[in-house]
C-alpha cells in the first residue's frame, strides 16, 4: 500500500496524538511516510500500542499483509519535545484539542520550530482558520484538513483561510491524493465545513423529535437506516431532488422551514 | 415550475441523468427496497 508518488519531501509531523491523530498517523505510515509525533498531553504514549492494534485489525481484513504491520508501526516515531518532533518536517498535522486559543497557541509553538515553508494542517472540525491562524507569522501555509471518520478516515475537507495560499491548498490536495485521501475542497470558510452542517441538520432533528416525544429513539434510528439504505446507495440525496422535483421539494421545505424559505429552484448542473 | 421531475424532464436538475439513466436507477430502486423487504423477513 505504498504510494509511488510524493508530494512532499520529507516526513510528517503529528502533534497530538489521540483518536484523530491515530487515524492520519495510520494513513500517512500507509502510504509510506515517517511520522514524527509529539502530544501536549500523555496521548502520544500509547500511539504505538494503538497503532499496532489498529494495523493488525486491517491485516485481518486484508488491506495490509500480516508481514508489513511493523513496518507500518515502525514509520512512526514518539518524541518528547516539540522541536525534536518536528524540525525535519516537510509538513505538520495538528490534532489537539477542540480549543481555538489553545490551537492558535500552538501554532505560535510551531512555527518557532519549523521553516517558513512547512505545511500547517488543522484537524479542526468547526473553527475557521483564519481564526486560527490570526497570530501566525506565515499564516499563507496553514489550512483545514478536516477528517470525516468511523472507524478509518472517510474523506477530509480541505478548507482554506483568508491568507491560505493557492500554492498551500494545491499541494495539500496532491498530498492527500498520494496517502489515498479522498480530499474534498470546501468552497467557502464556513462554521462546521459541509459534512457536520448535513449531518447535524438531520441529528439535531431526530434530537428534537425525540425530545417533543414525537418519535421513539430506536424506532427513529431504525427508519432512518432503512429508508437512507433504500434509496443513498443509488441516488444522492441532490440526484433524488431531480427525480422528485425542486419546485416539489422547494414547497415542502417552505412548508415545514417557513423562516428559512428556499426562493428558487436549484439550476447547477453537474459535470457527471 | 409545475412540471415536477424537474431535473429529468425539463434539464434543469443537478445531474444530466437522460431517461435511460434514469430507467435504470429506478430499477435499482425496486431491487433495493425488495432486498430491504427481504432483509427484515
Amino acid at each position: 500500500m505504498v504510494s509511488g508518488t510524493r508530494t512532499l519531501d520529507g516526513p510528517l509531523g503529528l502533534v497530538g496524538a489521540g483518536y484523530i491523530g491515530h487515524l492520519f498517523a495510520q494513513q500517512f505510515a500507509l502510504a509510506g511516510y515517517e511520522v514524527r509525533a509529539w502530544s501536549p498531553g500523555t496521548s502520544v504514549r500509547t500511539l504505538h500500542d494503538r497503532l499496532r492494534q489498529s494495523v493488525s485489525t486491517l491485516a485481518e481484513i486484508g488491506v495490509v499483509e500480516p508481514s508489513d504491520i511493523d513496518d507500518v508501526v515502525g514509520r512512526v516515531s514518539i518524541h518528547d519535545d516539540l522541536a525534536t518532533a518536528l524540525t525535519p518536517c516537510a509538513a505538520v498535522m495538528e490534532s489537539i484539542v477542540e480549543d481555538a486559543e489553545v490551537k492558535s497557541a500552538c501554532y505560535r509553538d510551531i512555527e518557532a520550530v519549523i521553516g517558513a515553508e512547512v505545511l500547517l494542517w488543522s484537524a479542526t472540525s468547526n473553527f475557521p482558520m483564519t481564526q486560527l491562524a490570526a497570530g501566525m507569522a506565515h499564516p499563507e501555509r496553514a489550512v483545514v484538513v478536516h477528517p470525516v471518520q468511523t472507524q478509518l478516515i472517510i474523506f477530509v475537507e480541505v478548507v482554506a483561510g483568508e491568507h491560505t495560499s493557492e500554492e498551500t491548498v494545491t499541494t495539500t490536495m496532491r498530498f492527500c491524493d498520494d496517502v489515498d485521501l479522498r480530499a474534498v475542497r470546501v468552497r467557502k470558510e464556513i462554521p462546521g465545513f459541509l459534512w457536520n452542517r448535513v449531518w447535524f441538520s438531520m441529528l439535531r432533528e431526530m434530537l428534537h423529535l425525540v425530545d417533543i416525544g414525537a418519535a421513539d429513539p430506536l424506532e427513529l434510528d431504525s427508519i432512518v437506516q432503512t429508508t437512507l439504505r433504500a434509496f443513498v446507495p443509488v441516488f444522492g440525496p441532490l440526484q433524488m431532488t431531480d427525480l422528485i422535483g425542486h419546485d416539489t421539494l422547494r414547497d415542502i421545505s417552505n412548508a415545514l422551514y417557513p423562516n428559512s424559505r428556499l426562493t428558487e429552484p436549484h439550476r447547477q448542473r453537474s459535470n457527471s | 415550475m409545475r412540471d415536477g421531475r424537474l431535473g429529468v424532464k425539463s434539464g434543469h436538475g443537478f445531474y444530466d441523468d437522460n431517461d435511460q439513466r434514469v430507467a435504470e436507477l429506478t430499477l435499482k430502486l425496486y431491487q433495493v427496497a425488495r432486498q430491504l423487504d427481504s432483509d427484515s423477513a
